[in-house]
């Protein structure tokens, strides 16, 4: 997370300011003085010790004798690493300051010695140096560079800034067409051409970094002062101000941001140009990533602009103008315009000029709004939303409070659903209720006439008597003997059988067995009694093959319903004919139906 | 932490790329072309299909479509855009100069469907015209074709006006690809190829160290 990276990359704002307390921001240069403050102590010094100082105040490396000097030399040296790791000022050694008289040769011997981030250049290019080892192209670029490098330390003191730059670029050109034309190189490819191109550009700014870096002749560190006080105002600005599209809740963008900051802050750390100007390129890049989570497609410039002003604001890297300076001061001026890092490093600019010149306008705010922000009159509330340096457990909450409000509107939503749903059933209800009524009322259940007289079952109706008897509950025998085929016993078992038959009712197989068809159109609960009589005339005809159907259902006297049933299928699939004639069988049988019926009624 | 070779070898390649430019076999020219326009008239939809053949159904690989390189060829030269997407919001307009130095070429996009976005582009033509590179290739590209129902912008209005400021102008469609080659294509067979005034190394370098200044002057002036 980043706040444990925080103490590497920053130090802390007291360091910053003068010494004398005037308010302003010291330099470590002049001995964490600011610049008014350092030239009054200068005077003060020098009117003391009555000592020659050689060349102007800003020449620091002016006398040996005095301490104060020296100790300003050694500050010269922090300089260097200021903002990097802090512990590092612990290992300065104490060198020799270095004089107009020494020259530049010492100058350049100061430089080279004990360079940790020139040997890393050299261990980065360590193939193309062994490469050329020892032949004439190694000679003639030693050669090159040297007198390029004397020349910026000739002129260093003489000129200005933008005449070392235009030094430099000129150098970068005619070593380009040096490589191009001399013949010593002829038998050098491109490729190797373009890295012995760069590797010189590498190792010749990492030598004269500490010169040309903010150089104390220049007001580089006044701007980087004005933009990091610029950025500190800004503080409160979000990416809802920038209509950037960052989605702050989600854990990986964090990440994604809280690297393209790292990224961003790395880029004072590095040394030579094209080492700064990958480190803005990474930063840009994992802007891609984040905005491409965030937006859901390739960013397009829209988009981008505003996260990379966003990043930079959160950032506040150090020594911003100073860096972008250097880089487009002494970088090859053709990696500037053109590619992936020109137009990177042409939309820095622009983030920074748009800092730089930001306004309540260009921010949609109100002009009385956007003062009192500026002034710390006001917080907006969502700043620490949008700081992103916040600590991790408010991250989580505030992600926990993103997902709750989701889950929130998600409940809202299934309880309107539901509501909704509820109201449709209703309405649902009654309009089937309407509908039933209306159809109820076009075509009202009227009983035109009955199609059958009323049955009066205590009336001498001949046909009551012709109905079977009623079943009597019997109590089943536990075992039964397939030897004794008793007639009592034959009756209760058929009776048995035959008990769900009178709920059981199956008009269609009446009419499939040819009823009468006045009967079938009968389709009264007295049917049921009607196949029973049916059933009951037959019994004589085919008592063997009940006697077997029903010996298969016997010993288990609790079957169910409609296996009983089943049997009585069977058996009345088995029964052959029923003739048409039924009601002359049933006369034969009336007197014995009769006395059933009767006993049936006295058991009850 | 620092660029990796395969960078480099990119950048090698692209040198050697220029440099033997028109002395050797078939030519081949890079140049910078810069995308402007108000914000939402698909300027970066247009880039994309151009070079990605894409609408809307994005790939992996496609992270970010502000900058974009294209080959096209040419008869017998090899032209390759640098495409350079700028912000269209109304607050970045200050910005725009800083992409556009050192351009050889640039789309001023409109949304046919929006006549506002049509008085923008012209705001942009005059200003380029103003202060861009006095040679710099100009297009104008009515953008959403497809909508011709919504059209708010005539056809007639647009090539008059294009005509009047000596501009390229096509109707085009990102989402259909309609005139999308071909205003790349236009574009490229208007832009001088010859050496001088090609890109490259020969006259970018006298160039370069102007566009240095510039760029100090430009920043310079913006910070205080």
């Amino acid at each position: 997370m980043y706040s444990t990276k925080t103490p590497t990359l920053r130090i802390d704002e007291a360091d910053l300011k003068c010494k004398n307390g005037c308010g302003f921001y010291g330099n470590a240069e002049w001995e964490g003085y600011c610049s008014k403050c350092y030239r009054e102590y200068l005077q003060k010094q020098r009117s003391q010790t009555e000592c020659n100082v050689y060349g102007q105040v800003y020449d620091l490396a002016s006398s040996n004798k005095n301490n104060v000097q020296i100790s300003a030399h050694q500050k010269y040296e922090e300089k260097k690493v200021q903002q990097e790791k802090k512990y590092k000022l612990l290992n300065i050694s104490f060198r020799k300051p270095v004089t107009k008289v020494q020259g530049y040769q010492e100058l350049l011997y100061e430089l080279t010695k004990d360079n940790s981030d020139l040997e890393k250049v050299k261990a980065d290019n360590r193939d193309l140096i062994a490469m050329i080892a020892k032949t004439p192209v190694e000679r003639d670029v030693r050669k090159c560079m040297h007198s390029f490098i004397i020349e910026i330390l000739q002129n260093k003191d003489v000129k200005r800034i933008e005449e070392l730059s235009e030094i430099t670029q000129n150098f970068y050109q005619v070593f380009a067409k040096r490589l191009e034309n001399s013949a010593k190189y002829a038998d050098i490819t491109p490729e190797v051409k373009e890295k012995l191109l760069d590797y010189v550009e590498r190792y010749a700014m990492t030598l004269l970094y500490r010169i040309l870096f903010c150089p104390p002749f220049t007001n580089d560190e006044e701007k980087d002062l004005a933009i990091q006080k610029r950025i500190r105002q800004l503080n409160w600005v979000s990416g809802k101000n920038l209509e950037c599209r960052i989605h702050e809740t989600s854990s990986e963008v964090r990440e994604l941001v809280y690297t393209s900051i790292t990224d961003l802050l790395n880029m004072d750390s590095a040394k030579a140009p094209q080492e700064k100007l990958s480190c803005v390129i990474y930063c840009c890049r994992n802007i891609f990533l984040m905005l491409q989570q965030s937006v859901g497609g390739p960013a397009s410039a829209d988009e981008f602009l505003p996260a990379l002003i966003f990043i930079v604001l959160k950032a506040n890297p150090a020594r911003l103008k100073s860096n972008i300076n250097f880089i487009t001061r002494f970088c090859n001026a053709s990696r500037l315009m053109t590619g992936e890092g020109g137009y990177y490093f042409t939309n820095l600019c622009c983030a920074v000029s748009f800092i730089e010149n930001l306004t309540a306008e260009s921010l949609n705010m109100d002009e009385k709004d956007f003062n009192a922000y500026m002034s710390g009159e006001r917080v907006p509330a969502n700043t620490w939303e949008s700081a992103l340096m916040i600590c991790e457990s408010l991250h989580l909450m505030c992600e926990d409070i993103t997902l709750l409000d989701e889950m929130k509107a998600k409940t809202t939503e299934i309880m309107t659903e539901a509501l909704n749903l509820k109201e449709k059933m209703l309405q649902f209800q009654e309009e089937m209720k309407s509908e039933v009524n209306t159809v109820l009322d076009r075509t009202p259940l009227l009983i035109t006439h009955s199609q059958r007289l009323p049955t009066n079952l205590d009336c001498e109706d001949i046909e009551s008597y012709q109905l079977p008897p009623p079943i009597i509950p019997q109590v089943c025998p536990t075992t039964i003997n397939n030897s004794t085929p008793q007639n009592d016993m034959r009756t209760s078992l058929i009776e048995d059988c035959i008990t769900p038959s009178p709920t059981f009712d199956f008009p269609s197989f009446i009419g499939d067995d040819s009823f009468d068809v006045s009967k079938a159109e009968d389709e009264t609960s007295l049917i049921s009694l009607d196949t029973q009589s049916d059933f009951d005339t037959q019994q004589d005809k085919s008592t063997n093959e009940l006697l077997v159907s029903t010996h298969l259902n016997l010993p288990c006297s609790t079957e169910s319903e409609q296996e009983d049933y089943h049997g009585f299928t069977v058996q009345g699939s088995n029964i052959p004919t029923i003739p048409c004639s039924t009601g002359d069988l049933s006369l034969n049988t009336t007197e014995m139906d009769c006395e059933n019926y009767t006993s049936y009624f006295h058991n009850t | 932490m620092y660029l990796n070779d395969d960078y480099f070898v990119i950048m090698a390649n692209r040198g050697t790329a220029q440099r033997p430019n028109g002395s050797t076999q078939g030519k081949i020219c890079q140049f910078k072309l810069v995308l402007l326009g108000e914000s939402a008239v698909g300027k970066s939809s247009l880039v994309l299909r151009f070079v990605k053949g894409q609408f809307h159904e994005y790939q992996e690989s496609t992270i970010g479509a502000a900058f974009l390189t294209q080959t096209v060829c040419l008869d017998d030269t090899t032209v390759k855009f640098e495409i350079w997407d700028t912000a269209g919001q109304e607050r970045y307009h200050s910005l725009a100069p800083m992409y556009y130095r050192g351009a050889q070429a640039a789309i001023v996009v409109y949304d046919i469907t929006n006549q506002d976005t049509f008085v923008r582009a012209q705001t942009w033509v005059k200003e380029l015209q103003r202060q861009a590179s006095p040679s710099i290739v100009i297009a104008l590209a009515g953008n959403k074709a497809d909508l011709s129902n919504k059209r708010v912008v005539e056809f007639d209005e647009a090539q008059t006006y294009a005509d009047e400021n000596g501009l390229l102008f096509m109707e085009t469609s990102a989402k259909t690809a309609m005139n999308v080659n071909d205003i790349f294509l236009a574009i490229a067979k208007k832009l001088p190829k010859n050496e001088q005034s090609g890109s490259a190394s020969t006259s970018g370098q006298g160039r370069r160290l102007v566009d240095t200044e510039g760029q100090k002057a430009a920043t310079g002036n913006c910070c205080k």
